[in-house]
């Protein structure tokens, strides 16, 4: 399937990937850092091992650039 | 969850320091070199974490606002240059030209000249009600209003109201509540328990150890859902329980430019670890002061929330379990006696501040407010009989001798 991560496309060969391996792929090492927008909109970090990406979703990781996240 | 001061102490550092350093240097610096035009590109977008210009973000004020958002448990933290910076980044955040804020007169002067000199003529309406009466309170809310905004004690009339009360009214009409809570700044007052939305403070006062250097704060507890707020709305879908401090930092902050010094932010992450202990102490020697006056003949009335006697007491212990503060007021028979008084005080400093560690005397009237009419004041509760003491750490033996001698 095809995702777009960071506005980059990228083309993935399996079907049941979740938000947390995309991140484990993407080097974020703690979850906590970083926000994650699921097709634009805010997605709770309750849901990032819950929620499993499919064909043409777009995903963006955003960093605060500051303290008290 | 450890308690304050170990949080405020053991704060980790956002990254590993390469010399293991205990305690985040000063990164007096501006600008931030990336490796590539993508990485910059990036961090711009947010995509990538790393720090680009010292007015939007920088390490040293990134530890402080770390440090304030493990003490205070908060969702999000910003620092900012001063405690009028947090109210008026705050009030052009949440408020536009026909809303308005409904707030009470008992304000901190410079507030209240924000809302009514500057704000004003960009179309900001203040309505102003008495939080003692929360018929007056729900009756001021309307579809316009932003935000309810009030000051935990207030300055310098020392009122203390019923903020879980007026929280519930303003959360039962969809507003947030901001409270400016710089008298008792973060160790004395759990905003987050009383249903405060948003804290904004000055930590140039107790935080910063003592007056060391200029420095505020806005802080935002998670409670409030940012899709009720016109402006937010469309950053709540996007950044959920962090749309109010992105857009503040991608935005209003940014845009003002109303940034700390790192070597400030250096100053008041030293400062919040000894907090508690600098806050006790004045606190303690506010109460033995406020006793000892309460019993001197030539002082007409003594006004502390700590007192039985302050019509606010009973508030005042609800809210504020660790102690009442480092401020306290007195009156005198006339504006005369009030600086003859302060002319003899030797250990007293004269000098506007609050929470310094050293103790300090104002004339109110005279100075913060002086810019208002007698009948502005008298409508703030500022009469021109009124002294107000801000209690240090100093030995309080010493303090009691100088009072005694400057009303002698």
């Amino acid at each position: 399937m095809k995702i777009f991560l960071n506005g980059d496309a990228q083309e993935i060969d399996r079907t049941d990937l979740s938000v947390s391996d995309i991140m484990l792929s993407e080097g974020v090492k703690s979850p906590e850092t970083v926000m994650v927008q699921l097709n634009e909109e805010y997605l709770p970090s309750e849901h990032f091992i819950s929620k499993k990406l499919k064909d043409g979703d777009s995903i963006d990781f955003v960093y605060f650039m500051g303290g008290g996240r | 969850m450890k308690g304050f001061t170990t949080n405020a102490i053991h704060t980790p550092l956002s990254h590993k320091d390469p010399h293991g350093t205990l305690r985040s240097p000063v990164y007096d610096n501006v600008a931030f070199e990336f490796e590539t035009a993508k990485d910059i590109q990036m961090a711009f977008e947010g995509k990538r974490p790393g720090h680009s210009y010292s007015r939007i973000s920088n390490p040293t004020v990134e530890d402080f606002e770390n440090r304030v958002k493990r003490v205070s448990g908060a969702n999000g933290v910003l620092a900012v240059s001063s405690g009028m910076a947090a109210i008026s980044n705050l009030v052009l955040t949440l408020l536009k030209s026909g809303k308005n804020v409904v707030t009470s007169r008992f304000l901190f002067g410079n507030t209240y000249s924000l809302f009514e000199r500057t704000l004003k003529p960009w179309g900001l309406e203040v309505r102003y009600v008495d939080f003692e009466k929360p018929k007056t309170l729900d009756e001021s809310i309307d579809e316009n209003t932003g935000m309810v905004f009030l000051e935990t004690i207030t300055n310098p009339q020392l009122q203390v109201v019923d903020i879980g009360a007026i929280a519930e009214i303003a959360h039962r009409r969809g507003v947030p509540v901001v409270a400016d809570t710089t008298v008792t700044s973060l160790y004395l007052f759990d905003s987050k328990k009383f249903g405060v939305d948003v804290e904004v403070l000055s930590s140039t006062k107790v935080i910063s150890g003592g007056a060391t250097s200029v420095g505020g704060l806005i802080i935002d507890n998670g409670i409030f859902d940012w899709e009720r707020n016109s402006k937010l709305a469309d950053w709540a879908k996007r950044y959920g329980p962090h749309a109010l401090i992105l857009y503040l930092r991608r935005e209003v902050y940014r845009n003002i430019g109303a940034c700390m010094a790192p070597h400030h932010a250096y100053l008041q992450s030293l400062g919040l670890e000894t907090v508690s202990l600098r806050v006790e102490r004045s606190a303690a020697n506010a109460l033995a002061i406020a006793k000892f006056l309460e019993t001197h003949s030539k002082i007409s009335r003594v006004n502390y929330p700590g007192l039985k006697s302050s019509p606010w007491h009973e508030n005042a212990k609800k809210l504020f379990p660790r102690g009442f503060g480092g401020i306290l007021c007195i009156e005198l028979e006339s504006k005369e006696k009030c600086f003859e008084f302060m002319n003899k005080l030797n250990v007293i400093r004269r000098a506007t501040n609050i929470n310094d560690n050293k103790t300090l005397v104002i004339h109110p009237a005279s100075t913060i407010f002086c810019e208002y009419t007698p009948e502005e004041r008298a409508k703030m509760g500022v009469p021109d009989t009124l002294i107000r003491l801000s209690v240090g750490i100093e030995d309080v033996e010493d303090l009691i001798d100088d009072i005694e001698k400057g009303l002698s």
